[in-house]
């Protein structure tokens, strides 16, 4: 496989290169390559990401090339040997979210988001979903930064209605 | 610093909708966006794990205590390599401290108790934490059986099944249809001819399938006290199945098993996802083939079976002599079923993979394993649905 390369530019101006097949994991890049608005030898500015979260999103789609091309070569791959490769990548994904506090979570999840790639939202957003896990609401509220906006009455209320909530 | 209100309104649904349902409670308490959300629509989304919902009874079952268990099978195996993980969180659902359940079914997100006070039961819906008392006149735990269901206008009901000498089968039927509130007798002859012929239930698309072992003795509840019976001497033994139709309000014909089955040897149902019906078959006596075959097709007067899995049991490692299984669940992708007796979970493979995992659940609890959850109101409360 021939391997393209193509330059990214963060907003902060730091320039990553990156293979053309990785890069494709963005919709709004693939999209940019298909109608040929990338110049060969100039990197595409993308203002919405700074250069430590394009890093993370660059290290994500290098790790997640294999995946596409290999559901048209793989077709004698064992399940075996499908099932080792997913759960690799499931590991991988595991260290790769526990590496990172919650604000960059966020901002990777934004910059998910801008570049539209599906898989890395998904990821991002049941990691975050997890931290709730096990926590009061008074925790919840404060990892979150979330104002408590019921009164005592109206709190009191809600535990009320909960008694029979599962969870 | 970037937080949750910094995202769009779409991704902050999106990790609200990806919140562990064992979270509801929190996440009601949190804030108003976040209590509004969960009762619109049902989180824990993206979750790849099995919830069950376990009665635990205390060392002198003087206490139940109900707890919600989730399963995640993790792991990968190549031939001879790699293992599965069965995590299991387990955690206490705290219900009002005065109530103590029984026994607990459910279908489709709805839970029909059993509880101390035996003159009514209790239907729960968990998840909007809605409840409603039905009346019924004092039952026997023993020798009534309570099922939930639901006709293809989506109306529930529950059908009563209770051992009453005075009938001509032994049997009688009520129905209690929850926009009439009234029981009501239902003129049924099913071919079930004594109470504990009744061996295991299992609601699928809002109608209930039977477990029938004819003209055997044994003893109708294994839940509760044992009988004397299990001496007397077995006679032949015919096995299937029969389903309650909702709809019609009848059962259906015998539907048949993929195999044959002997006194002793034991027949768990289990669904997927409340769509197709697991069975499982352990064999004890004439072989010690474990089986577990899934429905294709399942309607209340016909049925046919693909088999999932079949092992010889003597080949597991650490698969238990007379394993009596409560419970079970399969994963498709992994091509394996987790299997629950009393104390262990067992992870079997098409293979021969076979592994244990020891949990508690006390010899006097229950385990059963819930697929659904459900945000609809339906007629739980007297109001308007949602």
């Amino acid at each position: 496989m021939s391997s393209n390369m193509i330059m990214l530019k963060s907003s902060d101006g730091a320039s990553f290169e990156i293979e053309e097949a990785a890069a494709r994991k963005s919709k709004i890049i693939a999209n940019m390559i298909e109608v040929e608005c990338v110049d060969e030898d100039k990197a595409i500015p993308l203002q919405n990401v700074t250069g430590n979260i394009l890093a993370l999103v660059i290290e994500y789609c290098n790790k997640h090339i294999v995946d596409d091309d290999d559901d048209v070569a793989t077709e004698e791959a064992s399940e075996e040997e499908e099932e080792a490769k997913k759960k690799k990548v499931d590991d991988w994904e595991a260290e790769f979210m526990n590496s990172m506090s919650l604000e960059t979570m966020f901002e990777l999840l934004l910059a998910a988001n801008y570049l539209n790639i599906k898989s890395l939202i998904d990821l991002v957003c049941q990691t975050i979903a997890n931290n709730i896990k096990d926590k009061t609401p008074e925790e919840v509220r404060k990892i979150f930064s979330i104002e408590n906006d019921f009164t005592p009455e109206e709190e009191e209320e809600i535990r009320k209605e909960n008694a029979w909530a599962f969870g | 610093m970037t937080t949750m209100s910094d995202l769009p309104e779409t991704l902050e649904d999106e990790i609200l909708s990806r919140i562990p349902i064992t979270s509801l409670r929190s996440m009601r308490s949190t804030c108003k966006k976040w209590n509004t959300f969960s009762k619109t629509q049902i989180i824990g989304n993206g979750a790849k794990q099995s919830l069950g919902l376990m009665l635990r009874a205390s060392r002198h079952y003087r206490d139940f205590h109900l707890c919600s268990m989730s399963f995640n099978l993790q792991g990968i195996r190549n031939e001879d390599d790699g293992d599965y993980v069965l995590k299991i969180d387990t955690k206490q659902v705290s219900i009002p401290e005065h109530i103590r359940i029984y026994k607990i079914s459910h279908c489709d997100g709805l839970f029909l108790c059993l509880v101390e006070d035996k003159s009514s039961i209790l239907v729960w819906n968990p998840y909007l934490a809605q409840t409603r008392w039905i009346k019924t006149k004092q039952y026997s735990r023993r020798f009534s059986a309570f099922v939930l269901g639901y006709d293809n206008n989506y109306n529930h009901k529950i059908l009563k099944i209770l051992e009453d000498h005075d009938c001509v089968s032994g049997l009688r039927y009520e129905i209690y249809r929850f926009n009439s509130i009234l029981w009501e007798v239902l003129n049924v002859t099913p071919e079930l001819y004594e109470w504990s012929n009744m061996h295991d239930v299992v609601s699928l698309k809002g109608n209930t399938y039977l477990f029938v072992k004819g003209n055997t003795y044994g003893w109708a509840d294994e839940d509760e006290d044992e009988d004397e019976d299990e001496d007397k001497d077995p006679i032949e033994t015919d096995v299937y199945l029969l389903c309650f139709d909702f709809t019609t309000e009848s059962f259906g014909p015998r539907l048949p098993l993929p195999f044959s089955s002997d006194v002793g040897e034991s027949v768990t149902l289990s669904s997927v996802r409340e769509e197709q019906l697991l069975l499982l078959y352990n064999g004890w006596e004439t072989s010690k083939m474990l089986e577990i075959w899934v429905s294709n097709k399942i309607e209340p007067n016909a049925v046919s079976w693909t088999k999932f899995l079949k092992v010889d049991t003597t080949q597991l490692t650490d698969f238990p002599d007379e394993f009596d299984a409560v419970s079970f669940f399969i994963d498709e992708e992994k091509k394996v079923a987790v299997v629950f007796n009393r104390y262990i979970a067992h992870i079997i493979g098409e293979d021969g993979y076979s592994k244990s995992r020891g949990f508690r659940l006390w010899s006097w609890s229950l385990l059963f394993l819930c697929s659904k959850f459900s945000a609809i109101a339906y007629q739980l409360t007297g109001r308007k649905r949602r």
